[in-house]
């Protein structure tokens, strides 16, 4: 049977026993181990790790919100100027046909440039609309004529026909000279 | 006399409570063993240092005292320390430190026995192993005596006993942790550090029995 004493006694006398120490060479070997098998660039890897996820995460978050904050927020393309004397409600038609032209080329064709071929086409609609002789060439009879016989040198008659009527109409006191 | 069936492990001084060692006094310093460990995995060598200082002594002296062969404690003391320096990536700091090493200490040891085919026993005596740094011409014969009785009492130990009592006063293990680094069931490691105590005392008792 072991008592507390028992057990103090061999204690005692257990470290009154020559108290060996690891050898110096051997510490050394020991040491030069553990310093070769430390990586301190892992370890550098390691501590850099975190902020660049957060730097990563931050720089995505604001790539993204510009891109939809500026983006969304640029000022729309310029209208085409209305043509000169259309009344209200044929403007508003105007309109409404220019946002369907884009909106169809913005689902229809997202990755073509602006000019995509409705919106084209709706510009030589507007064109073909708009009167052959425009306000600076109707301010004169003179020069409405003139214009009138540009349109029948272009070859088109019908609308230097419509033309001559609105001139006549628009000054009847006007002489036409005689033909050239 | 009273009996104390349990004295191994109730009490302030008793077998396996005694919380610090004058011999091993680094078991409870700070910073914390396993904190240096995980220093030393992310790449802090300076935080090893301080853990190998800490313990290596205890370790090589329960290597010592176990082989009984100063060759093979360095030997199998150097095997250790690489287990140690190997396993700092997968360490995780689920137990005492302490408990980790000396089970790595044990394995190693008994690793090398397995390789050698050597009993610890059969080994040839090592005069250096009893070689007292501090020992003067005016060492009295009788406490000569008495640590050449304790130590050989100490190496006619078995095995098991041994390995019980030397991680108990080097390394301030308790039962439990003996059980557990030992692979036996508590009782049995609370019964062989109490044979080994009894045995070591009565070689203490020696000279005052016969007297």
């Amino acid at each position: 049977m072991t008592t507390d004493k028992d057990q103090e006694r061999v204690s005692a006398a257990y470290r009154d026993l020559p108290q060996a120490s690891s050898p110096p060479a051997l510490d050394r070997r020991v040491l030069a181990a553990a310093r070769r098998e430390s990586r301190p660039r892992y370890s550098v890897v390691r501590a850099w790790i975190r902020p660049l996820a957060w730097a990563a995460t931050v720089g995505l978050s604001l790539a993204i919100l510009l891109e939809f904050t500026l983006f969304n927020a640029a000022p729309p393309s310029p209208e085409p100027q209305p043509a000169s004397g259309a009344p209200p409600a044929e403007q508003a038609g105007r309109d409404a046909d220019v946002m369907r032209a884009k909106e169809e080329d913005a689902v229809v064709r997202p990755s073509m440039p602006r000019r995509a071929p409705a919106a084209a086409r709706l510009e030589s609609r507007e064109a073909a609309a708009r009167p052959p002789c425009d306000y600076e060439a109707r301010r004169t009879a003179e020069s409405w004529y003139a214009c009138v016989e540009a349109l029948r040198d272009e070859g088109r008659d019908e609308d230097a026909v419509a033309e001559l009527a609105a001139l006549r109409e628009a000054f009847p006191d006007f002489e036409i000279a005689p033909a050239r | 006399m009273t009996l104390q069936a349990d004295s191994i492990t109730t009490g302030k001084a008793v077998l396996g409570t005694r919380p610090v060692l004058p011999y091993a006094p680094c078991m409870d310093h700070t910073p914390d063993d396993s904190a240096l460990m995980l220093r030393y995995r992310d790449g802090d060598v300076g935080a090893f240092e301080t853990l190998y200082r800490r313990h290596k002594d205890p370790v090589y002296r329960y290597l010592l005292r176990l082989s009984g062969h100063a060759q093979v404690a360095e030997d199998v003391f150097q095997e250790v320390w690489g287990k140690i320096i190997a396993a700092r990536e997968s360490y995780r700091p689920t137990a005492k430190f302490t408990t980790f090493l000396y089970r790595v200490a044990h394995n190693c040891f008994i690793d090398y026995l397995r390789r050698s085919r050597r009993h610890a026993g059969n080994l040839p005596f090592d005069p250096e192993m009893h070689r007292d740094p501090g020992e003067t011409p005016e060492t009295t014969a009788e406490r000569r005596l008495a640590r050449e009785r304790l130590e050989k009492a100490l190496a006619d130990l078995p095995d098991e006993q041994r390995d019980a009592f030397l991680l108990h006063e080097e390394g301030g293990l308790t039962v439990d942790q003996i059980a557990s680094i030992t692979g036996c069931n508590r009782e049995t490691a609370k019964s062989r550090l109490r044979y080994a105590v009894r045995k070591l005392r009565v070689a203490i008792d020696e000279p005052r029995a016969r007297s």
